[in-house]
């Protein structure tokens, strides 16, 4: 999945792996608003992802779940739209993105910034 | 209710600028041989209240490493007690002199294991010119009890949990130390069992294996029963100490229990011993604990749960996250020193209502759906309050 997503996200300034103390996110990238975007894969297990999305937005504005296009069915999107979380459908070809996420109102200026440094340092 | 906090050195901060003095703590045995001198300064700087966990059910397991044989060289003059593999040798101990011997071997570490630490000639000193008023630390002026000997049992029964009888019977003054799997308290018939052959103990320590990993629907199962257990003992008047799960443990003092052991930040977790693992050099200090939930979170989780919650912010600072872990262990210090107090002064009904109001705390959906076992305890403890005293 890191593929196909670095694959739709690959003009930006990306990261896989971003370190944010005990936890590494799946996928991080700034866009050109210079907002951070968080990304947590899954192939299934959506529920599980809940409690990471929900931490994420300290220091992503937007963050979402990306899970496989076969198991997006089973995603109850209102539970995302009810907490503002993005979720994004990832098949071979391409990255659909089924619920936008609203803003972080919970945005730590320093762990957003030190996120960026990270995103900023790791891209190539 | 008082905690027992047990002592190691990752955490030494809180133990020697933190920990009022006269509060109580307990120490490992193989960690005391390993670390006498800390162990004895800790002890006497704050004249601290102690027992020591004398680990015996580790000679079951064996192992090589530095830190487990060092202990094991106390024990030299019992030739024959451990075998290649450094394990106990269960027909040297059938002897009844050796059984004997061990048993006196293991009280006498607790007896004299601080107590023959040196102390520093600077102390004599000060003796000897008349400059000094002070009374000297004595350790075992400070030991609260003395633990026989044990092993982890698996089944009631079994060789071990025989031994264990054994042990317990020789003085009854001294403590028991119960460890055992957690599937032992699902079986009814085994809490009597368990009550009814330790009952000479002056007190009862239990330490129940993985009694942290549950389902739901488990916690009946599990803490019901344990709840029972504890009730059992303290009507015979036996003094009862929780050794893991304090979080939830502290209060079962309305069923009789007297006192918690617990890990600084984080209630101890009793695990499956792995002999050839070597004790964690690093804790985990990436720790906050927040009251309304019981428990200490993740750094992170922690941040979350104060910015989505705006009650919780009473309680912290808005930027938790960087708080030093000085600052955490401080808060985490005075929350349960505040927490042990209403559990000592409110009747059961005030407690319960403690519960509800934290938890009413939490606003935000999500984190009332996580942490929720919060309201499976009061629950848990309200059927069993009904079941006991109506």
């Amino acid at each position: 999945m890191h593929k196909y997503i670095e694959n739709r996200f690959k003009n930006y300034k990306f990261k896989h792996e971003t370190n944010f103390y005990r936890k590494r996110i799946d996928f991080t990238y700034i866009d050109e608003k210079s907002k951070v975007h968080a990304i947590e894969l899954k192939v299934k297990d959506w529920k599980n992802s809940l409690h990471q999305i929900e931490v994420n937005q300290l220091f992503a504005n937007y963050s979402y779940l990306g899970i496989w296009h076969e198991y997006d069915s089973i995603v109850p999107k209102s539970v995302f739209k009810k907490f503002g979380f993005g979720l994004i459908s990832i098949n071979q070809q391409n990255c659909e993105l089924l619920v936008k996420p609203r803003e972080s109102h919970i945005l730590n200026d320093n762990l957003s910034k030190k996120i960026k440094t990270q995103i900023i340092e790791g891209h190539y | 209710m008082k905690y027992y906090y047990r002592y190691f050195t990752q955490y030494s901060k809180f133990f020697n600028c933190v920990l009022s003095n006269q509060e109580s703590v307990y120490f490992d045995a193989s960690y005391l041989y390993n670390y006498q001198s800390s162990c004895y300064n800790l002890a006497s700087k704050k004249k601290l209240f102690y027992f020591i966990d004398p680990e015996s059910y580790k000679f079951q397991y064996g192992g090589d490493k530095s830190f487990y044989l060092n202990y094991l060289k106390y024990f030299e003059e019992l030739e024959g007690l451990f075998d290649r593999e450094n394990r106990i040798n269960i027909d040297f101990l059938n002897h009844s002199m050796n059984f004997e011997d061990f048993y006196k071997k293991i009280i006498r570490f607790q007896r004299t294991m601080l107590a023959s630490t040196h102390i520093p000639l600077d102390f004599y000193a000060s003796i000897a010119e008349g400059t000094s008023d002070l009374k000297i630390y004595n350790p075992l002026e400070q030991l609260k009890f003395i633990i026989c000997p044990y092993f982890e049992f698996y089944e009631i029964d079994d060789t071990f949990y025989k031994l264990n009888k054994r042990f317990s019977d020789i003085t009854p003054i001294n403590y028991v130390l119960l460890r055992f799997p957690k599937k032992i308290l699902s079986e009814y018939s085994n809490i009597d069992k368990i009550v009814n052959d330790f009952k000479g103990s002056a007190g009862i320590l239990l330490n129940i294996i993985n009694l942290n990993q549950y389902e739901i629907h488990d916690l009946e199962k599990y803490f019901g029963n344990l709840i029972d257990l504890i009730y059992k003992f303290a009507k015979n008047q036996q003094n009862v100490i929780l050794m893991n799960n304090s979080e939830f443990g502290k209060y079962f003092k309305y069923f009789g229990l007297n006192d918690v052991c617990s890990n600084v930040m984080i209630g101890q977790k009793t695990i499956d011993y792995e002999p050839n693992r070597s004790p964690k050099r690093q804790a985990n200090t990436d720790l906050v604990y927040i009251p309304q939930i019981e428990r200490s979170v993740s750094i992170t989780s922690s941040q979350s749960l104060i910015s989505r919650n705006k009650a919780l912010k009473k309680d912290y600072p808005d930027g938790v996250i960087e708080l030093s872990l000085d600052y955490r262990i401080q808060y985490y210090y005075e929350f349960i020193k505040e927490k042990i107090k209403k559990i000592n002064t409110l009747d059961f009904k005030g407690i319960i209502k403690e519960f509800d109001r934290n938890f009413k705390q939490l606003d935000y959906k999500l984190h009332q759906k996580k942490y929720k076992y919060v309201l499976n305890w009061k629950e848990l403890l309200n059927t069993k309050y009904k079941e006991f005293f109506k």
